[in-house]
């Protein structure tokens, strides 16, 4: 298999990845680059000295505070992004899916899940059709629909 | 390489002072009481000092004005007087009027019609480009503090981050703007001064090397009342009660320290890389996603810690005649009122200037802690 880049030089830390209903894919950005870091990240030897002269809480980190989500295609064109400028509700997003019609928004130091709108998404469509190629598989034939409870502890983003 | 530097100094220099961060305690234990300060009027654009007048009339200097206000939470503004910088530092002389520091000009005074007077641009054959803070004493004397040879105030983080030897001066001259001279020179961005209640001595506090001084009048060697400093301490005025406050306009933190440490990546920060994302102290209010975090600063549960390393902070403290701090006001990283740039004791009721939110407050000083 070769290797190669679908998108390069993203202005953040990429984190999960998932299938979009139109064909293009959602990424996560756990964190945003800044100039600062990046000049680190280029000085090895300015690390080390950081992680050994000064307390863990203390590093340069990318920038955690903040959410964002993007949708690229299969080209790598961003075509468009979410975010959640000042972290308020959503900071340090670490994965995403959509489901019928809405994309659910989750962070690994969160206390909560998002919930998006998705005007123009195709509203039957799930993550596991589409990964298990239910069209192929069962000719399409949709099971009973899953009964979700508990629908009250979703938060709208 | 400033690691093994730090190996030899500590084995050929074992007592030399490691001028390391102390910690927030005693009368710098953190709490949350300046975010309890109330909100006076509306707020200004980058408000920077403020001093009051005999008459109660309080004078703060914003963008390129220096207003007056008055009224009981000082809420009925006018603008006073206006200049082609940015006004600095205020004080208010029963003999002079109102002395305001104008950057890359010096100081002057301002009658009550709110017509300049006279200026101060020169002590010395040197121009004075970075009026700081300004002080007058009972017998009409005016002490300036100017800031750097090298920057104009607005470059005060440039001027950290370069780390030239101090070239900072304590300049004192007369009601009239005469007879200036240098009392103290080679101070580290002397960034504030009162006159002492007894009015024998200056206190002078110095930013860059995080220390409070107390000068003769004439000058001399400084007794140096506080060497190290967990803040960058900026104006100091006098108290009501013979004791005075302190305005720290942010924190130092490890990083910071660590990256003055680091020369070649500092020149390559500040080469490449705009003044407001370098690693340094800031006044806070802003808000930029290309910022450096550090990791401290996660939120957590959706939750700002308010003991992560703080990028920007506000602390104010009030100190005894020895320079020991008697008690403090936070406003912690969570906080909203950070970039204390200055305090006045109007008989008890104390106010402050957050630069780095735009308010004028008073502060909570009856509280029970």
């Amino acid at each position: 298999m070769r290797r190669g880049d679908v998108t390069a030089n993203l202005p953040g830390y990429p984190d999960n990845i998932n299938r979009a209903s139109d064909g293009t894919y959602w990424l996560a950005l756990v964190g945003l680059r800044s100039p600062v870091r990046d000049l680190a990240m280029a000085d090895p030897a300015f690390r080390t000295r950081m992680v050994k002269q000064i307390p863990p809480d203390e590093w340069l980190c990318p920038g955690i505070n903040f959410g964002c989500v993007i949708k690229f295609d299969d080209n790598g064109k961003v075509r468009e992004s979410l975010w959640d400028p000042g972290g308020i509700s959503h900071p340090t997003i670490t994965s995403m899916r959509e489901h019928k019609g809405y994309l659910y928004i989750g962070g690994l130091e969160n206390n909560r899940i998002g919930r998006l709108r998705l005007p123009n998404a195709d509203p039957t469509w799930t993550g596991w059709d589409s990964y298990w190629a239910r069209d192929k598989r069962d000719n399409g034939k949709l099971p009973p629909e899953p009964v979700i409870t508990r629908t009250d502890r979703v938060v709208s983003a | 390489m400033s690691l093994a530097r730090d190996i030899v100094d500590r084995i050929f220099f074992p007592s030399r002072d490691v001028h390391a961060i102390p910690v927030l305690d005693g009368g710098f234990s953190p709490n949350e009481r300046l975010d309890r300060a109330r909100q006076l009027g509306d707020l200004f654009d980058s408000p920077d000092a403020l001093v009051l007048d005999d008459a109660g009339t309080l004078y703060v200097s914003a963008g390129q004005t220096v207003y007056a206000c008055t009224g009981r939470d000082f809420e009925t503004r006018r603008a006073f007087v206006r200049f082609e910088g940015k006004p600095a530092g205020l004080a208010w002389s029963g003999i002079a009027g109102l002395v305001v520091c104008v950057p890359e000009r010096g100081i002057c005074t301002v009658d009550d019609a709110g017509k300049i007077k006279g200026w101060l641009e020169k002590v010395d054959g040197e121009a004075i480009r970075c009026p700081t803070a300004v002080a007058v004493a009972t017998d009409g004397t005016i002490f300036v503090t100017d800031g750097s040879r090298h920057n104009a105030p607005d470059l005060w983080l440039t001027d950290l981050m370069q780390k030239r030897s101090p070239s900072g001066r304590l300049i004192a001259c007369d009601a009239a703007l005469c007879n200036a001279h240098v009392v103290a020179a080679g101070l580290d961005w002397p960034g504030g001064v009162a006159v002492t209640h007894d009015e024998q001595s200056v206190h002078v506090t110095e930013s860059w090397s995080h220390r409070l001084c107390k000068f003769e009048r004439s000058g001399g060697k400084p007794q140096v009342l506080v060497k190290n400093f967990t803040g960058y301490p900026s104006r100091i005025a006098r108290g009501a009660n013979r004791d005075y406050w302190l305005a720290f306009f942010a924190l130092r933190t490890q990083l910071t320290e660590f990256v003055l440490r680091e020369h070649a990546f500092r020149t390559r920060m500040m080469t490449n890389v705009p003044p407001h994302l370098w690693v340094g102290p800031t006044l806070g209010g802003a808000f930029d996603y290309r910022e450096p975090t550090q990791i401290g600063r996660i939120k957590k549960l959706g939750i700002q810690k308010p003991w992560a390393p703080p990028r920007s902070y506000g602390l104010v403290a009030r100190l005894d005649a020895e320079g020991h701090a008697v008690e403090s006001f936070h406003s912690r990283a969570s906080g909203r009122l950070h970039g204390v740039t200055a305090v006045a004791d109007d008989c008890g009721r104390v106010l402050v200037v957050s630069k780095g939110h735009g308010k004028i407050a008073e502060l909570p000083v009856n509280d029970a802690n």
